[in-house]
């Protein structure tokens, strides 16, 4: 749902800003898509000039670069906000020579998602509800206090947000919305209270008819770049009459080789395993960290595994984002990313499996 | 990171030698809910890692749980449990997670119970809560089936088992052996004597996959309905909690949605190979 012409403002790089400062005078901290030396990853911005502004990525199966390009669009890099709320490992117990277990406490300032894109915040529903129970999630996510996105006026190669319908402009779930248009104007909106009161405090025009029109021009041109799914209800309908096909997920996925480079960068994996340590001296530590259906021990327990061939965890990776998740949380799982596309070392596309999977078992 | 993963401290008080390689842990903690039939507990063992185990029967003293869970040493954690943890070894205990049996839904019904091997633990929680309700059931039936007599849990307590009121309990062992004089074969064969009424009954059943699978399939052929037939499934189960999703059998969570599931909600799903 696009909202009315009168709640879009016009502003520019600078607003974007002015912005940033006006979310830290209201004490929240930024964490968001950082520069950091030759590359992006997320995290929190102590400055202004942390954010990708004047970087363009380029995306395509099994490749990422980075280029300068003051007007360039960055669409996202290999982490996500996943990184900072469910972080890559975390500290669950620290227990004492004597066994006095000691509960680690993981506090920290209220903060604001800043410069976010809209299919990272429909990953944020997604987790949100998978990870319901988990106390340290729960934590992070409790600090969250804001949300700005920025839209993807022009989305990478690998994205296929039109198709699962998570972007690339954002309709809710977000406080600031800013795209960023190839004239360099930049269109703010709101979606929320807060949101209409930071605008204001910009003192930002409403943006021109044109602008407007610019702006919703570029979305759907965006929109349809990003479309390379077929309908995800056929998806679905798909996947449930190939699960038995062995021969077909072996086919698939014979050039996967299980490094679960797909689980770290999506922005919806959240599997995790626990590792303990134990010192010399008698006190341990237990630590949890990312794990990935693709690694060859998911599944696998003392003296069997549930899994043991590839084809089938990566056949779960599939099911999971497309069938699963639904049946779990009431929300696809896959939100278009194209992230799992581009880091795979081999350039396995998840959008061409699924059309496969459509073309085979579809209709 | 906050309190669910956190375990309380609880201490060992008796171990029992079940078998070769099991071994029947009495813990006693505090601060944690009396468990349903079924339900289990994620014992943590300091440096080496969370073990999810069954709990096969608990009491009640001075305010603290005794636990038991019957344990076999098959991974590290396990294996070290039976080299190091004795009584008065300290065990981190979280629990209890997970769905257990439906009891109270099937009172009125005759019970049946199938085990096979270590799969006796879980049940066993069944055959003492019947026992202690046995006016709210109908007929008792036990098939329990191992390897070897040896590998027989529980064999203390077969007296107490024969003794519940119109109950009936048969045993098979895989090989034969000097001095069994009962059933060779599988415990699913046992399966075939049953004369319970299926349309009056409820199954329980644990053991190896495969065993389920095939006890589901012979009972569902003898008329007991797919949704009073009830499997207590294993996989990679760690936190208990449904968060750290490598318990995963399609869309169900064995630790939150299970670990107990009726055959009917899970035999698409276990009829397909590594899902």
């Amino acid at each position: 749902m696009e909202q009315p012409l009168r709640s879009y403002f016009r502003g520019s790089v600078e607003d974007i800003r002015a912005l940033f400062d006006a979310v830290r005078a209201r004490g929240l901290e930024p964490v968001g898509y950082r520069v950091r030396g030759d590359s992006v990853y997320f995290g929190p911005l102590d400055s202004f000039e942390l954010l990708p502004l004047g970087l363009e990525d380029s995306q395509a199966p099994g490749r990422f670069r980075l280029y300068r390009n003051p007007l360039g669009i960055f669409r996202h890099s290999s982490s996500s906000p996943k990184y900072w709320l469910h972080p890559p490992v975390q500290r669950v117990l620290e227990v004492s020579e004597g066994f006095e277990v000691e509960v680690v406490r993981d506090g920290g300032p209220p903060v604001a998602l800043f410069g976010v894109k809209p299919c990272d915040v429909a990953s944020l529903e997604v987790l949100d509800r998978i990870l319901r129970n988990d106390d340290s999630y729960q934590g992070r996510r409790s600090r969250v206090g804001l949300v700005v996105v920025e839209e993807c006026t022009v989305p990478g190669a690998t994205c296929f947000c039109g198709s699962t319908g998570t972007g690339p402009s954002i309709s809710a779930g977000y406080d600031v919305a800013y795209a960023r248009l190839g004239s360099g104007v930049v269109i703010f909106k709101y979606g929320s209270k807060i949101g209409l009161e930071l605008i204001e405090e910009l003192g930002l025009a409403r943006a021109s008819e044109d602008e407007v029109a610019e702006y919703e021009r570029t979305m759907s041109i965006a929109r349809k770049s990003a479309s390379h799914l077929p309908q995800l209800q056929e998806v679905s309908r798909a996947l449930e009459k190939s699960v038995a096909d062995e021969a077909f997920w072996k086919e698939v996925s014979s050039r996967c080789v299980g490094c679960a480079n797909c689980n770290m960068v999506c922005p919806t994996c959240f599997c995790t395993e626990f590792v303990d340590y134990l010192e010399p001296s008698g006190r341990a530590r237990r630590v949890r960290q990312w794990f990935g259906c693709l690694s060859y021990t998911y599944g696998q327990v003392a003296g069997m595994h549930y899994r043991p061939e590839l084809h089938m965890r990566y056949r779960h990776f599939v099911l999971h984002k497309f069938l699963f998740y639904p049946k779990q949380v009431g929300l696809v799982g896959c939100v278009g990313c194209g992230r799992c596309v581009t880091w795979c070392p081999v350039g396995l596309d998840i959008r061409e499996v699924v059309s496969k999977v459509v073309a085979r078992y579809g209709g | 990171m906050g309190a669910r993963l956190v375990p309380r401290v609880g201490r060992v008080v008796r171990v029992v030698e079940e078998a070769p390689l099991v071994r029947t842990y009495h813990i006693r903690v505090g601060g944690i809910a009396e468990p349903e039939p079924g339900q289990f507990n994620v014992l943590y063992i300091k440096g080496f890692g969370e073990v999810v185990i069954s709990v096969s029967d608990y009491s009640r003293v001075d305010g603290d749980l005794v636990v038991e869970h019957t344990v076999r040493a098959v991974g590290a954690v396990t294996s070290y449990m039976h080299s190091n943890v004795d009584v008065g070894s300290l065990v981190g205990v979280r629990g209890p997670y997970g769905r257990g049996w439906p009891l109270k839904e099937f009172e009125g019904f005759n019970i049946l119970i199938v085990g096979g091997g270590i799969g006796l633990a879980p049940l066993r929680s069944v055959l003492k809560y019947v026992s202690r309700h046995r006016d709210r059931y109908g007929r008792l039936v036990l098939l329990y089936g191992a390897r070897r007599p040896v590998d027989m849990l529980y064999k203390y307590e077969y007296g107490e088992y024969k003794a519940i009121p119109n109950s009936s309990v048969h045993f098979s062992i895989d090989m034969p052996h000097i001095g069994w004089d009962g059933y060779v074969g599988f415990v699913t064969d046992l399966i075939d004597r049953v004369d319970l009424d299926p349309a009056t009954s409820v199954v329980y059943v644990c053991g190896p996959e495969v065993m389920m699978k095939v006890a589901a399939a012979k009972l569902v052929k003898r008329g007991f309905r797919e949704d009073r037939v009830f499997l207590s499934l294993e996989r990679r189960c760690r936190c208990g909690i449904g968060i750290c999703g490598t318990c995963q059998l399609g869309h169900f969570f064995v630790c939150k949605d299970g670990p107990v599931f009726s055959y009917q909600e899970v035999k698409e799903y276990l009829s397909v190979s590594g899902l």
